[in-house]
């Protein structure tokens, strides 16, 4: 498969996976807020995060990582580079942005399920607060292979 | 400014961009079906307008700023001239940025009527439109990616 073609399909995997990655913590804050359990709200909004999560970023998640892990693989066997760039100090940057963001999807699923439950997991405060951190995770990651800072 | 910096700044901007043009649609359409002065629907308003102030207002202009900052160090720098704006790959990219920041317009509009509560459109037509800005990104990311048609 074209390199650029599966750069570009990788790219736009994360597009959609960080959409609902930002999104999902913002209804959180509304539902925890507005909606308390047993409300029709509260029915509402489990279905939105419910297909945020299965229609989106479940899906989502899963390209991103099966196309990058087709881009390593391309440098490795493809361009014949070897394993060594892994070793790379802006690709262990970009491969712990993808663990913790993946980690973080997690915790987010995993938060849903308490909603499900009728639980409140965390305060709207904790969801706004953090709502931010998978775009800064992101924003390195970017930043990590477009520069390719601290190349040895 | 280092071109791989501005190249990834522009990345950054565009999936706030993105994020925020998926996402008002599908609030809208939940909205909708939320009654006129409700408690839902005021928390509609509110949710909608700090989507479009907060987030896409901002990541609209980065991603305007960052996507003529490379242009222009494409001209001046790397491909020694101007003539690729006049690439078929190129000229479908800035159809999909025009397309993109008249949409992004389209919905700052609807966004006005829920807020004074004269929308008309309905749930099923912001459903269908959701993916309109979507399908544009996978053409325009992949226009730039594979530069298809270079001549």
């Amino acid at each position: 498969m074209n390199y650029d073609l599966l750069r570009g399909l990788h790219i736009i995997a994360v597009i959609a996976w960080m959409s609902g990655m930002m999104y999902l913590p913002r209804l959180y804050a509304y539902h925890t807020e507005t909606a308390p359990p047993g409300s029709e709200f509260d029915k509402n909004f489990l279905v939105w995060e419910r297909k945020l999560l299965k229609i989106i970023i479940n899906p989502a998640m899963i390209l991103v990582w099966i196309l990058g892990v087709s881009l390593v693989l391309w440098h490795v066997y493809a361009a014949k580079e070897g394993w060594a760039f892994l070793q790379q100090p802006w690709m262990i940057v970009k491969l712990a942005a993808v663990i913790f963001i993946s980690g973080w999807h997690g915790f987010l699923a995993g938060s849903y399920k308490k909603f499900l439950a009728g639980q409140r997991p965390k305060s709207a405060k904790f969801w706004r607060a953090t709502n931010e951190l998978p775009f800064l995770a992101a924003v390195v990651a970017v930043l990590a292979v477009t520069l390719q800072f601290g190349h040895r | 400014m280092n071109y791989d910096l501005l190249r990834g700044l522009h990345i950054i901007a565009v999936i706030a961009w993105m994020a925020g043009l998926l996402y008002l649609p599908r609030l809208f359409a939940y909205h909708s079906a939320a009654t006129p002065g409700s408690e839902m629907d005021e928390t509609f308003k509110v949710m909608e307008l700090k989507l479009y102030r907060i987030i896409m207002n901002p990541a609209m202009i980065a991603a305007w700023v960052f996507g003529l900052a490379l242009i222009y160090v494409n001209a001046t720098q790397i491909r020694g001239g101007w003539d690729f704006l006049a690439q078929p790959w190129m000229i479908v990219k800035l159809a999909g940025v025009v397309f993109l920041t008249g949409w992004h317009q389209f919905l700052g509009a609807a966004r006005k009527q829920f807020a004074a509560g004269t929308n008309t459109r309905t749930a099923r037509f912001w459903k269908m439109i959701n993916e309109l800005p979507f399908i544009a990104a996978i053409i325009m990311v992949l226009a730039v990616t594979t530069e298809f048609f270079s001549r």
